[in-house]
């Protein structure tokens, strides 16, 4: 069958039949978009004429599970006949749909699922013959897109509808951008009609924005279709309003990173004529885009008084329309600047000699003065020759005088370096780019320097690239500082851990201890033994058996203690969390037991890894289970407790908690105890620096640590991690 | 009952090191006996044994200095040898205030254990006999009649026959009387013997010469 059906193709000329099922109605955002694209590229691409049918599940608008029994009928009865040869659900409710009824409907015909966010794929593509071209949002940029552009933002109007679909998101929303609680307060918009947010949204507070997202029906029950929410809004709105989908840029938003709807469509075609040709779905790639670059609508700008310098870098600025003066302001300008020229030209071509001379001497004098080298490089019919001044000669080691090319310069650049520094030059050269590098350097009788160099390309009145200028300057000595202070940095941290274990070393002996306690007296029983007979050869086995196992014991107390005492640079990888506190409980075992202490750990099951180091996790919690130890030193035995609890939180994040019941800590010293050389534990018992490495620890892996005392008793400290997504674990 | 064979008794969580210093105690000619913890020795042992324990200082549960404080105040104590991992100075002068008998680190010499052992057995040995001498004469001084008792009581005290007929409202001869009687009964000659074997038996607290060599058990049975 396979090898025929391409011939049988080839052949029928008949139209082949596409059945798109939309979630809601096909005029409704955000499938509209899709669906327009989807058909006219599809149209364009296929060698046969296509049929296009539409359904579109109009029950999805409200919630009304289990109605899809008039829609299966419909389909059941139009298609009796004409099968379908390719069937695209847009969205993920018509997706659902289609997934429920598909072996019942249309068993053969391939299953394209288009618009589908990775958060509701899930599961969909196990069966055969199904592919799909969605999305995976983030959608934490869309509240970014407003701070990026408005910082001060304190207030975001979320506009979003009340279907099915636009619960679903709402969920979604509010979870993803809880991480915003400390900038933002989100005020949700579901609970009121479009014709109240648009009088609500005439008086917001300064420093608001709006933000629209989906909305196809509001809580009266009043469907709207072409983004005519977002039409009604925008005009009445007293402060700028955001979208989330590149179709509504033009429409009344500022712009941003925006899904593109349209795209999605598009790309579908591509898939769905692959499979109308017959080829199977398991061949084409599930495929998911991203948000678009950043766009924005320079009306919109203009209106809130945005500045395009305030926009993120490689933005489109889209609708440029400009005013009657600025059109005009040419002209104007050149008319006066003729008249002006005419004037002043004559003094100018006398002064300019010698202000030039002037200038280029000043410059230089503050180039030498600043230790900057300044050079120029020729480019085309003047060959490649350098001009540059002694600095720049001395800080090369290039002679005072003569003539020096681009390769007398890269000659002198570190191996490593002058690959990088090359092309730097050559994409100047080639496509008059600004260019910025930084590059090490051996010199004879000077050593290793950095130095970091930076360029601008002119062009000729050609257009072609004429020239390079740039300037060079020496950084080694900050290059150097930055360098030792990260080595003081590893070296501190790796004190405090040292310092740490020195603290436990009595439990850590005593565990040492045992082991080779156990091991000598059978080694002295078997020495005795040999002398006796006759000898006890199965005793002797047994001693023997015991004294490797107890080997095996001391090398693993060794080991884990060893890898702690290391001196390390940061090392960020997927961790499990997990590990990390039972291999600090580990190391604890003795020191808990000597004291006394009950140590409950409570880890969320499930827990997702985390981005981190392990061993500098391990020096956090180590350090934050040592000063609960501590702290419940000297209370009743009942209340020597400690407890470790771990729990995944909104937005990606893991939060550990070390929980005492010991004697807090006082209040005005809780936000005190994270700076260094601070200490709440008597004279003599810490350096005070333990919890200052923790928090810097903590925040360089993205975190944050803090401590607040417990209303029961006893303190409390927490820190965040950002949790790895689950694909990536290993 | 001096039949009995000393045993020493070793306790200890950690089961390797139980099973190495049993056969390194066996190995050495003594008869070993070992547990896992604390309360499993105080439930399962032989009540009349002698010798000693050998105890880890570290254990879930009871630890080593609460269980020799509950064994020092048992009808049948022992001498006790601290063994521990690691030992830091707090706990080993708590151990030897508490009477042990040494405190060593479990990787001490073979001579240094052997040394304690012996020296515990030994103390064993001379405790047993002096509270056999106690047992023997408690038994004797609970033969008075109350009457003596009360002589017994008021001769220690170094009073006279005349203070003590007043004291007790009878008249001198009778108290020379249940002197006598109560004398023949101890066995001694005179009130100077009289006083050192109530030592012995526990009788008398405030009698007890300074410098007193014997060991004086807290309890008596």
């Amino acid at each position: 069958m396979a090898t025929l059906a391409p011939v049988v193709m080839a052949v029928d000329a008949s139209p082949r039949r596409v059945l798109m099922v939309y979630s809601f109605g096909r005029d409704f955002m955000p499938y509209a978009a899709t669906g327009i694209q989807f058909r006219s590229e599809l149209a364009r691409l296929s060698p046969q004429p296509v049929e296009f049918r539409d359904a579109s599940l109009e029950q999805a608008r409200f919630d009304a599970p289990g109605r899809d029994g008039p829609l299966l009928d419909y389909l059941r009865a139009v298609y009796a006949e004409h099968r379908p040869d390719l069937i695209v659900p847009i969205g993920a409710q018509a997706a659902m749909f289609l997934q429920r009824h598909r072996q019942e409907l249309f068993p053969e015909a391939p299953l394209l699922l288009v618009g589908v966010d990775d958060r509701r794929l899930r599961g969909m593509l196990s069966e055969p013959g199904v592919t799909s071209v969605g999305l995976d949002m983030d959608v934490s940029r869309f509240v970014g897109n407003i701070l990026e552009v408005r910082p001060n933002t304190r207030d975001i109007y979320v506009v979003i509808g009340t279907s099915p679909l636009e619960k679903f998101w709402e969920q979604a929303f509010r979870r993803e951008w809880a991480q915003f609680s400390d900038r933002v307060t989100l005020h949700w918009w579901s609970d009121r009609s479009i014709a109240e947010v648009r009088e609500s949204a005439r008086n917001l507070p300064p420093d608001s924005a709006v933000l629209v997202t989906v909305v196809n029906l509001d809580v009266d029950g009043i469907p709207f279709e072409h983004e005519a929410a977002l039409r009604s809004i925008s005009p009445a709105s007293s402060a700028p309003v955001f979208g989330i989908i590149r179709e509504q840029l033009g429409l009344g938003i500022v712009g941003g990173r925006l899904v593109s709807q349209g795209k999605i469509g598009f790309e579908a075609a591509k898939h769905a004529v692959r499979l109308l040709a017959g080829e199977p779905a398991a061949n084409l790639p599930v495929q998911q885009l991203t948000l678009d670059p950043p766009a924005y609508d320079w009306r919109e700008l203009e209106r809130w008084g945005i500045s395009e310098s305030s926009l993120p870098l490689g933005s489109e600025v889209l609708y440029r329309s400009p005013g009657l003066w600025e059109e005009y302001r040419g002209h104007v300008l050149i008319a006066l600047g003729i008249m002006a020229l005419q004037a002043v030209l004559i003094l100018l071509l006398l002064a300019a000699r010698r202000h030039a001379r002037e200038s280029e001497a000043n410059l230089s004098l503050a180039a030498e003065f600043g230790n900057v080298g300044l050079w120029q490089l020729a480019t085309g019919s003047d060959g490649d020759g350098v001009k540059a001044t002694p600095k720049f000669r001395s800080l090369f080691g290039l002679p005072p005088s003569g003539r020096i090319t681009v390769e007398d310069i890269l000659d002198r650049i570190h191996p490593d370096d002058r690959s990088d520094t090359e092309k730097a030059i050559q994409n100047a050269v080639n496509d008059v780019e600004d260019f910025s590098v930084e590059h090490r350097m051996v010199l004879p009788d000077v050593g290793l320097r950095w130095i970091a160099s930076t360029g601008h390309a002119d062009v000729s009145r050609e257009g072609r690239p004429a020239r390079v200028r740039g300037a060079s300057i020496d950084i080694t000595a900050i290059r150097k500082a930055e360098m030792e202070r990260q080595s003081l940095r590893t070296e501190l941290t790796h004190l405090s851990r040292v310092s740490t274990m020195g603290q436990l070393s009595s439990a850590l002996a005593h565990e040492l201890n045992q082991p080779l306690g156990a091991i000598l007296r059978n080694a002295e029983a078997a020495e005795l033994l040999l002398e006796q007979e006759p000898t006890d050869w199965d005793e002797l086995k047994a001693i023997v058996k015991d004294i490797q196992q107890d080997d095996q014991r001391a090398v693993s107390v060794i080991d884990r203690m060893r890898s702690l005492l290391m001196k390390r640079e940061l090392q960020i990888e997927p961790i499990s969390l997990d590990r990390v506190v039972h291999l600090v409980i580990g190391l604890l075992k003795s020191e808990l037991q000597f004291r006394r202490v009950h140590l409950a750990v409570e880890l969320e099951s499930g827990l997702p890894w985390v981005r981190g180091d392990a061993i500098h996790l391990q020096q956090v919690m180590l350090n934050l289970l040592a000063n609960a130890l501590d702290a419940i030193r000297d209370v009743p035995s009942e209340r020597r407790r400690v407890a470790v609890r771990a729990k995944r939180l909104e937005s990606n994040r893991v939060e550990v908690a070390v929980c005492d019941r010991g004697t807090g800590i006082p209040e005005e010293r809780l936000q005190r105890v994270f700076e260094p050389f601070v200490s709440t534990k008597t004279k003599g018992m810490g350096m005070g620096m333990g919890l200052a490495i923790c928090r810097s620890i903590v925040e360089t892996h993205g975190g944050r640590l803090w401590a607040e005392n417990n209303p029961e008793g006893g303190a409390t400290v927490r820190f965040t991690l950002i949790a790895v997504q689950e694909a990536t674990q290993k | 009952m001096s039949k009995l064979v000393p045993t020493v008794f070793v306790v200890d969580d950690d089961a390797s090191f139980l099973r190495s210093i049993g056969r390194w105690l066996h190995s050495h000619g003594y008869i070993v006996k070992s547990y896992g913890s604390a309360a499993d020795f105080l439930a399962r042992r032989p009540k009349q044994a002698t010798g000693c324990v050998v105890v880890d200082l570290h254990m879930p549960g009871m630890d080593g200095i609460s269980f020799q404080k509950v064994l020092g105040q048992s009808d049948h104590p022992l001498p006790v040898v601290f063994l521990t991992g690691h030992g830091d100075i707090q706990t080993s002068v708590a151990a030897m205030k508490g009477g042990a008998e040494d405190f060593l680190v479990k990787t001490a010499s073979k001579d240094a254990l052997l040394d304690a052992i012996e020296r515990a057995l030994a103390r064993d040995a001379s405790e047993r006999e002096v509270r056999l001498r106690q047992f023997a004469m408690s038994k004797r001084f609970a033969e008075l009649t109350p009457r003596e008792q009360e002589v017994l009581s008021h001769v220690l005290k170094g009073r006279l026959n005349k203070q003590i007929a007043i004291d007790l409202g009878i008249d001198e001869r009778s108290v020379k009387r249940h002197r006598t009687n109560m004398m023949s009964k101890i066995g001694v000659k005179s009130v100077a013997e009289l006083a050192q074997l109530a030592v012995v038996a526990g009788i008398s607290e405030e009698l007890r010469v300074p410098g007193d060599r014997l060991p004086l058990p807290t309890k008596h049975s």
